[in-house]
């Protein structure tokens, strides 16, 4: 059978002033039904672009030069704008850094998410109908007092309470994949472990399979089964989370585990606490 | 209703400094009245005395003005020299034609204005993205009266295919009925659809000429919010969740690229206020600008006053509106503030 997404040899350059700047580079990777896949790597390696590719949301200086994304088997670089529309949101549904910005600052939340529901039914349901079933769907992910932060407009809401809501948003269609690009860096600590519990326990769940961009390889460890590090747009290492820390192949990701923040105690610290942690979670 | 209110009583103190300014400037003006309407250009001495008596010019600026404030706080605005009716009359003779002609000139230049700098958004850099540049830039360096020439010129003297530039209706024309004081209206109201349109074609080329102000800036607003919208993170996301086109530009986009062109209306509308005055001259257009322009020429106080007090009160009420609709589409904004 099919994996769920397959990339294979992706390349997409961006055409700059002074000649084409390669944004990813032979890129391949593949995720199952239902499983977590965390892709990680330094700023500017390509993560972000990974995500957009398979959305079909490259910004327009962007070109596909060569390679696949397979969902389900159908190539998504093939497929029309049309039939883009219909999988964003209901088969594969991407959030974002900034939950609070990605909010339409002048419609209330509520109308957003039914917006999205809307967009996926063909014009059969109505905004009451999708009222309702928005309602529910946030009070199935936990947010208290869900009708009333439907009438709220985003600028009323925290930034942690927003990417709740747009997690909902994503599980809105049922889709089978959802793509989170740094859903929680935006956040402080406390609130991003709240949020990546709730993203993570709703996506097993569901049996929704998870693409969870990071430049974090802590965070990726402790909520993914598999982990991709990503460098200058190919992916360099691959591997189940704990394998990835306790014998790192590739000198580019013990230089990640070794960049580590320290912080908080010392590098050897953090390294033995997830490596439990990994350990724990496998 | 109680923030409109509020806004208003708000608005007073800077009525009152509009007042005293524009009591002070005309009175600087060089020219005096009291020479100017006596009989004859050879009265003498002691009749231009009495008419200035008579004008109450000879009291002191202070005295003259509270008798000014005075005569406000009951509704009078004076008695015009020049027309030797009360300025009150005569505003309530000529404002609708000013309105008639503003209302279009700004619907003309909005509807022009905001389709193109959607569309240049849309197509940014492209061709009429360069056109739309080229055309803002030419509009704005244009002065409205010499683009009025330029219409007058090409379309009235070369083609033929414009109304003689002159007044509201055609010469051969009867005004109808006058109700509203609005050309079109009226003789729509009076079951005449040709003398309607007769009346709207004579307005086409001062409108154009008016809309020629509001084209620039509010094209160009237009486009950068619209760009703005476009590359912002809501409208990313709703196009990652399959919102389709037509309702990311009407509920996302365009809502929200409004914003600042409503506040650039504000700015527009107060610019076409002063420019109406040159337009109407040229189009002998019987407005109040063309009236305040003869007056200032005729040393005719009270009308000058009057013109400038009453642009000043229609640029507070059009703040208002435009404060309130945004208010209406952002949330954020609070009226109040
Ligand atoms: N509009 C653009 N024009 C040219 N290059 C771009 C553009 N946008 C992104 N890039 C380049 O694409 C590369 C990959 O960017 P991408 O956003 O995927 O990185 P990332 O891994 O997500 O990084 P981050 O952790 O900072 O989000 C970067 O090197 C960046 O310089
Ligand atoms: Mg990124």
């Amino acid at each position: 059978m099919d994996p769920l997404l397959q990339i294979e040899d992706l390349a997409v350059r961006f055409d700059a002033e002074d000649g084409p700047v390669r944004v990813l580079d032979g890129l391949s990777l593949s995720l199952g039904r239902g499983e977590c896949l965390a892709l990680v790597g330094e700023s500017g390696s390509g993560k972000s672009m990974t995500g957009l590719s398979v959305m079909r949301l490259l910004p327009p200086q962007a070109r596909i030069a060569a390679g696949s994304v397979r969902l389900d088997g159908s190539d998504l670089l093939r497929a029309d704008e049309r039939a883009m529309r219909r999988i964003r949101g209901r088969r594969v549904a991407m959030i974002f850094q900034n939950a609070k910005a990605g909010l339409n600052p002048i419609r209330r939340v509520g109308d957003t998410l039914c917006d999205i529901l809307i967009a996926h039914d063909g014009g059969r349901l109505t905004r009451r109908a999708a009222r309702g079933r928005i309602a529910a769907l946030l009070g199935q992910i936990g947010i208290t007092d869900p009708e009333r932060r439907l009438e709220a407009y985003p600028s009323q809401l925290s930034g942690g309470l927003c990417q709740r809501i747009m997690i909902a948003a994503a599980f809105a269609c049922s889709p089978e994949l959802i793509i989170a690009d740094e859903p929680t860096s935006a956040l402080d600590v406390t609130t991003q472990k709240l949020v990546m519990d709730l993203l993570m326990a709703a996506c097993r769940e569901r049996g929704v399979a998870a693409l969870f961009i990071t430049h974090d390889l802590a965070l990726a460890s402790q909520y993914c089964d598999r982990v991709c590090v990503m460098r200058k747009g190919r992916v360099v290492e691959e591997g189940p989370a704990g394998r990835l820390f306790t014998a790192p192949a590739a000198a580019y990701t013990r230089m990640l585990i070794d960049a580590l923040p320290a912080g908080k105690g010392t590098a050897q610290e953090w390294r033995a606490a997830i490596r439990s942690h990994a350990g724990m979670s496998s | 209703m109680k923030v409109v209110a509020f806004r208003l009583l708000g608005a007073l103190p800077i009525l009152l400094g509009v007042v005293v300014v524009t009591f002070a400037l005309v009175r600087a003006l060089p020219g005096d009245p009291a020479i100017y309407y006596a009989s004859s250009p050879s009265a003498g001495p002691d009749e231009i005395r009495a008419v200035r008596q008579q004008l109450g010019l000879d009291r002191g600026w202070l005295e003259q003005f509270l008798i000014y404030l005075h005569a406000l706080a009951h509704g009078q605005l004076g008695q015009s020299l020049l027309t030797g009716q009360p300025v009150l009359e005569d505003f309530r003779r000529l404002l609708p034609a000013t309105i008639e002609l503003a209302a279009l000139g700004f619907a003309m230049g909005v509807g022009v204005a905001l389709p193109l700098g959607v569309l240049a958004a849309f197509h940014r850099g492209g061709a009429l993205d360069q056109a739309c540049r080229a055309v803002s830039s030419t509009t704005a360096a244009m002065p409205g009266f010499f683009f009025g020439l330029l219409l007058i010129y090409l379309l009235y003297y070369l083609a033929g295919i414009a109304p003689e530039p002159i007044g509201r209706l055609p010469g051969s024309d009867i005004p109808p009925t006058r109700v509203t004081g609005l050309m079109t209206v009226d003789a729509l109201i009076e079951g005449d659809p040709g003398l309607a349109w007769r009346a709207f074609c004579k307005m086409l080329l001062p409108a154009a000429s008016m809309a020629i102000f509001a084209v620039a800036p509010l094209l160009r607003m237009m486009r950068g919010a619209m760009i703005d919208a476009l590359d912002s993170d809501y409208v990313m996301t709703a196009r990652a969740f399959g919102l389709t086109r037509a309702r990311i530009l009407i509920s996302y986009a365009l809502p929200n690229a409004m914003l600042p062109v409503l506040a650039t209306m504000g700015m527009v509308l107060s610019t076409m206020l002063g420019a109406n005055v040159m337009i109407e001259k040229l189009f002998a257009w019987p407005g109040i600008g063309a009236y305040a322009i003869n007056a200032l020429l005729g040393v005719d106080y009270a009308p000058v006053q009057a013109f400038v007090l009453i642009v000043a009160v229609m640029f507070v009420i059009l703040t208002l509106v435009i404060d309130l609709l945004t208010a209406a589409i952002d949330p954020r904004v609070d009226v109040n503030g």
